[in-house]
């Protein structure tokens, strides 16, 4: 009986850890897009973003 | 073949180990990836005018996780075969490193972030092109065709070819011929490079019911085969010179790797008993790995010489 709930437990603690490294790996892959994106819009934008007309 | 006791035991035992970011790194496989990414840069570096070097490396990054993503696609869903061959028996699914699910999930999203990106940040004619490759790859290939005829390296070897392709429309925003020419060369390649593989893991595949040439045919058909698209191969390979795709260099070496690979096919065709003739059949297999790595570094240097050196 023990034994079953401990592995119960293992399974569960298991778990969670994957949960938690895929919500780290998530947030990790969503700022670095979003990084990626600001970069290339600035890249895009050039020196347009200086020399526009007032 | 889906539905078989070692594919609902993947799906029920679920991981044995701590899953590593080198797990999902084997999972988008690299090797593959590696050729993905210089065929892609040599189209991009051969197609006439210009791209920003940073819109350049986000195209370059947006293709090889486009790659990477067909890669665990592929993965997700043959894992109950990958289990039964020796050649994929190590692969982080059948090993209980990670579960299909995981492959799933990641190939999805991967996919859908590296189409977009490459869509808004590039143009939408490679975004649209990196979709269909990948589309190619998991539904027409993986899919449809793998588990279903002996064709299904000839078809689905379309969505290897992409990529020079991808390559070339991030820069022009179009499709030409020389970026078709590149797309054939690869086209052609793959059933020769692909059946040298299948002549000496054949046991492999008869095993999960994968109907590889050498299992339906018989080996012998497969050797003729493999010769006639090796003839088809390679003077299609020369064509880059001739169009001025390439230069004198490229010539060269796609004359004389590709007498080399002739020679080796050849080889393959005659030598076809016993432990030799599987030795002539890996000699070309790891061959067309290297001659296509010739043709499109060479090609890629030229390129890159006369646009940054002359």
């Amino acid at each position: 009986m023990t034994l079953v709930m401990n592995a119960d437990a293992e399974e569960q603690r298991q778990r969670l850890k994957r949960q938690r490294m895929r919500s780290l790996a998530i947030a990790l892959a969503l700022g670095a897009l979003v990084a990626l994106f600001y970069i290339a819009t600035i890249v895009r934008l050039g020196g347009n973003v200086v020399s526009r007309s007032l | 073949m889906h539905g078989t006791g070692v594919e609902s035991e993947i799906g029920r035992v679920g991981p044995v180990a701590e899953p590593s970011v080198g797990d999902f790194v084997v999972l988008m496989k690299p090797r593959v990836m590696s050729l993905v990414l210089l065929t892609a840069v040599t189209g991009m570096v051969a197609a006439p005018g210009s791209i920003h070097p940073v819109l350049a490396l986000i195209a370059l990054l947006a293709i090889a996780c486009g790659a990477g993503a067909s890669g665990a696609l592929n993965m997700w869903y043959d894992a109950d075969i990958d289990a039964r061959m020796a050649r994929t028996a190590a692969r982080p699914i059948p090993r209980g490193l990670l579960t299909r699910e995981e492959a799933l999930s990641f190939g999805a999203v991967l996919s859908v972030f590296s189409v977009l990106t490459l869509g808004v940040l590039v143009n939408w004619t490679a975004g649209a092109l990196l979709a269909l490759t990948i589309a190619y790859y998991l539904f027409v290939y993986t899919m449809w065709l793998k588990r279903r005829t002996p064709q299904n390296i000839v078809i689905g070897g379309a969505a290897g070819a992409f990529p020079p392709m991808i390559g070339w429309a991030a820069v022009t925003g179009s499709v030409s011929i020389e970026s078709v020419l590149m797309f054939l060369i690869i086209f052609m390649w793959t059933p020769p490079h692909f059946w040298a593989l299948a002549l000496y893991r054949s046991r492999d595949y008869e095993r999960v019911g994968v109907p590889m040439l050498p299992v339906v045919a018989g080996p012998e058909e497969t050797r003729r085969q493999i010769w006639l698209y090796s003839i088809a191969l390679v003077p299609l390979a020369v064509l880059p010179a001739v169009i001025g795709l390439a230069g004198p260099v490229y010539a060269a070496v796609a004359v004389v790797s590709g007498a080399a690979f002739l020679y080796l096919a050849w080889r393959v065709r005659k030598v076809t008993e016993g432990r030799e003739a599987d030795r002539v059949a890996r000699q070309l297999f790891g061959f067309s790995i290297l001659y296509l790595f010739l043709l499109f570094a060479v090609m890629l240097g030229e390129h890159a010489v006369a646009r940054w050196v002359l």
